[in-house]
């Protein structure tokens, strides 16, 4: 039977981070996540690596991680940031009083930051308001959250961790007040397993608490909901921010190709089945317009919406959203009357991730005796790529696709193109849209990718294939080919899969209200619905 | 061109207008079609689905295929309907699913799903778009669903194609078009190909200005019936039916001013006197007696105002009620879009039709008459 001295049970950032964090001490874990990683908050987070700024005068603490956090994950894992800076900017419709609350209280965490003028400020970042009274820097960067996830989840693996996607637990198991197994369904509609553990982990963020209730246990989580919209545009050079107190829609985050706008905060019953609705959007877009007026003419690719999960402590009345602590707190279960062996981490966010994981894990550590200290702190997550595989790859692969494979893959770059030296077909650029080779989308699909792949979604965050402005429409299809070819699916099953990837991606766009990606969804529609006759056009 | 006035112009070259503009040349009026792009051209081969109308269109609905078929016919591009034209018939695409169809154009008719049918989906080395076996393995399920379960067995043909491309259906078809060497070799390897089999289904690579005699000698080369499978966007068959029907308004004296989109209607005491088109140099106003809009859903504001439906003479409607203009009309997708009904080719053959007939009565039945410009 598999066993381990530990599982993990959500496969986010933190889930990952701690395979990641007890592999490298030695200790045994396996992770099980749901469906693919990165498939909750972590996945639908604004990608924004916080400096503290947007925390440090009503949170100083959360503000005080941040910024150490944000400069451990620069060294650990440049490939996944994008160090494009940030800056908070004084809007004349702000209160003036809050900017200098706002210095002081950099200076007393300790955030570095520089004031410019007015002038500085628009001469960075042009596409501002002419109208903003200044601005100050910050280390504010952005995250590509699925390679992080990713990432974490690859190292993990190398080092005899165990990562088991569409894999639902179903019970907790004890023996007496000691928890002993876990039982997940292998793969969706698949056989009951069992893996017997010493601890168990409930990482699982929006859905801790119904793990917890599987264990028996209770951990109270607020579940709470951010809309962000995706612009197909760098409108910004720089992640800006208003220079206020947390409020809807005051970060854009430039993200690669696109900016992200968000966000907004509501309470939602549970971590599923939260979508945008129209008055959010046009509520979003118009203090989007505050933030940089351009934006009415920037094309919005995609909207969508994640489920932050917030801790409620058993004695805190929280008043819910923005006033909930972004702190984190780690459960031990055992110590306080419920099951032994059984740990929760929840609250906190993605830029103290790798935090998290290092305070369970040295509790995990500590239950099983093991003295080994933590070093995900030093430990990059992966090896640098050698100049001469770069230098190899720009030979058989436009310079920009070059430099963006290398950031994905890493070390296994060289893999792809030695694949490609020998066979120039296979340099066909699949997606052209974010540039992902046919080498780079059968490499992800095989069983030598360490985060193995499941749907074309999964090869999507992976490869960010389909992210881009075609949303799928085009490069979906292809890879829905290759895993044909392949073997993973059969004609039938392909064809499903694909069905299931094109509605997921119309999903997306359907919220858009305005503009050239209104255009492109119905293109979408016509080519897939009524003129392959993949679903019948009365049901439009 | 100067300042010109036709008695319609049609804004929009696909198929809903290029019908209406054949309708209405063919009563004697003077047209000018005034397109930025080709519309839907690019997706399929103006297959005519079969779907349901609504009544009164539905009434129309044979009169408006006859000119259809007679506009297809004529300009080189014949549909035909299946054994019984009520029943329609199926036609398989590159997603390995049926299109339940009304009438085909003839290169694609052979691939029509039929009893007993042995088929061979042939595939291109090099062409990745297109996969013949995931084709073969769905149409052979899906075939037997429809209850007419034919035997469908995949097939890759080599053509030599240079080393380290990756082709395309738009670069086959181009080479089909202007070399005749690949001709023969495709030829060739599609005749080894046809061993055995009833039918060949290939992607639809025949040429952009192919003609129907063309085709039907490249089929008689076979000695097979070859059917065509639109590939994703461009596809040839499409484009090929459009270089078609727009060479045959052309001749029968239909103005094309194309390229450059409509930027405003001229709207006037409720009458709408003609388009300004964004053309390089500086606007240009095109005036006439009658407005027909066959721009599709995608073009988003050409109405300028909130989409408020359209009357029962198809016109699009102000938002205080009554029409926009009362020489102002919507077909195809537009029209869809406006009233809620189902798009498709039919819609857009059938409303082209019915909008066309309605402008010819509106104007009076005019003598035929011969621009003087």
């Amino acid at each position: 039977m598999e066993s381990a001295q530990v599982v993990i049970i959500g496969g986010g950032a933190t889930g990952a981070g701690l395979l990641w964090d007890l592999s490298l001490r030695g200790i045994s874990a396996v992770l099980l996540e749901k469906r693919d990683l990165a498939n909750g908050a972590t996945g639908r987070c604004h990608g924004l690596l916080h400096s503290g700024g947007r925390y440090v005068v009503k949170d100083t603490d959360a503000a005080r991680e941040c910024l150490a956090e944000n400069l451990t994950i620069k060294q650990i894992a440049p490939h996944c940031v994008h160090d494009v800076g940030g800056l908070f900017v004084c809007y004349p419709q702000d209160d003036p009083a809050f900017f200098s609350r706002w210095e002081a209280a950099c200076h007393t965490v300790g955030l570095p930051i520089t004031r410019l003028s007015a002038d500085e400020t628009l001469a960075l970042e042009p596409n501002l308001p002419n109208t903003i009274l200044g601005s100050f820097t910050c280390p504010d960067a952005h995250i590509d959250v699925f390679q992080l996830a990713r990432s974490n989840i690859e190292a993990a693996v190398a080092k005899g961790g165990v990562f088991h996607p569409y894999c639902e637990v179903t019970a907790i198991v004890h023996g007496g007040d000691q928890v002993r197994a876990v039982e997940y369904r292998d793969g969706p509609g698949g056989e009951i397993r069992r893996i017997s553990c010493d601890i168990v982990v409930n990482a699982a963020g929006g859905w801790a608490q119904q793990v917890a209730a599987l264990a028996g246990a209770d951990v109270s989580v607020r579940c709470d909901k951010g809309t962000l919209l995706i612009l197909n545009h760098n409108l910004v050079g720089r992640v800006v921010n208003r220079c206020r107190p947390p409020g809807d829609a005051d970060i854009l985050v430039p993200a690669g190709p696109v900016c992200i706008l968000g966000t907004s905060s509501m309470t939602v019953p549970g971590p599923e089945g939260v979508a945008a609705d129209p008055q959010e959007i046009a509520h979003l877009m118009a203090l989007g317009q505050e933030l940089v007026p351009l934006m009415t003419e920037a094309r919005i690719l995609r909207i969508f919406s994640g489920v932050r999960p917030l801790y409620i402590p058993p004695n805190v009345n929280a008043a819910g959203g923005r006033d909930v602590s972004r702190g984190f707190a780690l459960l031990d279960h055992g110590a306080t009357g419920g099951p032994k062996g059984f740990v929760s981490i929840v609250g906190g966010k993605l830029t103290t991730y790798r935090l998290m994981a290092q305070a369970t894990a040295d509790l995990v550590a500590s239950k099983l005796g093991v003295r080994v200290p933590c070093r995900t702190m030093e430990e990059p997550l992966r090896a640098p790529v050698d100049d001469a595989v770069a230098i190899r790859a720009r030979k058989v692969m436009p310079a920009q696709a070059a430099s963006l494979a290398e950031r994905r893959l890493g070390p296994a770059l060289a893999e792809i193109v030695t694949v490609i030296e020998a066979h120039p077909e296979m340099g066909e650029m699949i997606c052209e849209c974010e540039q992902v080779s046919r080498a780079e989308m059968e490499f992800v699909m095989s069983e030598r990718a360490l985060a193995p792949v499941t749907t074309i979604n999964d090869l999507g965050r992976r490869t960010r294939l389909g992210f881009g402005p075609c949303q799928g429409t085009f490069c979906g299809y292809k890879a829905m080919l290759a895993g044909y070819r392949s073997g993973r699916w059969s004609a039938e099953q392909a064809s499903a899969e694909f069905k299931s990837y094109i509605e997921e991606r119309w999903k997306g766009q359907a919220l858009v209200p305005q503009g050239k990606q209104v255009e492109q969804l119905y293109f979408s529609h016509d080519l897939f619905g009524a003129n392959y006759g993949f679903y019948d056009p009365e049901e439009r | 061109m100067g300042n010109a006035r036709f008695d319609l112009i049609v804004v929009g070259a696909g198929l809903s207008g290029l019908m209406t503009a054949s309708v209405a040349a063919d009563a004697g009026l003077s047209v000018c079609v005034v397109h930025s792009g080709l519309g839907l051209f690019v997706f399929g081969a103006g297959c005519v689905e079969r779907v349901p109308l609504t009544d009164a269109e539905a009434d129309d609905e044979p009169a408006a295929l006859t000119a259809f078929r007679e506009f297809t016919r004529s300009a080189g591009c014949p549909f035909l309907t299946g054994d019984d034209p009520e029943a329609g018939f199926y036609l398989p695409t590159i997603l390995g699913s049926f299109q339940h169809l009304h009438l085909a154009p003839y290169s694609l008719h052979a691939g029509i799903a039929a009893t007993g049918c042995r088929v061979a989906v042939v595939g291109i080395r090099g062409l990745t778009s297109f996969d013949a076996r995931f084709v073969a393995d769905r149409l052979g399920g899906q075939s037997f669903g429809l209850g007419a379960p034919g035997i469908y067995v995949a097939r890759e043909i080599d053509l030599g194609l240079p080393f380290g491309t990756v082709p395309t259906p738009l670069l086959l078809a181009n080479r089909f078009d202007r070399d005749a060497g690949f001709r023969d070799l495709l030829g060739a390897a599609l005749r080894l190909a046809a061993d055995k089999v009833d039918r060949l289904l290939i992607p639809g690579i025949l040429g952009q200005i192919s003609t129907h005699a063309d085709i039907v000698s490249f089929e008689a080369g076979l000695g097979c019936r070859v059917g065509e499978l639109p590939t994703f966007p461009p596809s040839i068959p499409g484009l090929r039916l459009y270089q078609a029907l727009a060479a045959n308004l052309r001749d029968r004296g239909v103005e094309f001013l194309g390229g450059f989109p409509v930027t405003e209607l001229l709207l006037r005491g409720g009458v709408c006197e003609g388009v300004v088109v964004e053309t390089p140099a500086r606007p240009k106003r095109v005036s006439a007696d009658a407005v027909v809009l066959a721009s599709g859903q995608f073009s988003s504001s050409l109405l300028g105002f909130n989409r408020n439906g359209v009357d029962a003479e198809a016109r699009p409607l102000r938002s205080a009620g009554g029409p926009v203009a009362v020489n102002l009309y919507a077909v195809g997708a537009l029209l869809a879009a406006l009233d809620g009904g189902c798009g498709g080719n039919a819609r857009a053959v059938v409303s082209g039709y019915r909008t066309a007939m309605r402008v010819v009565a509106a104007t009076g039945g005019k003598e035929r008459r011969h621009a003087m410009r």
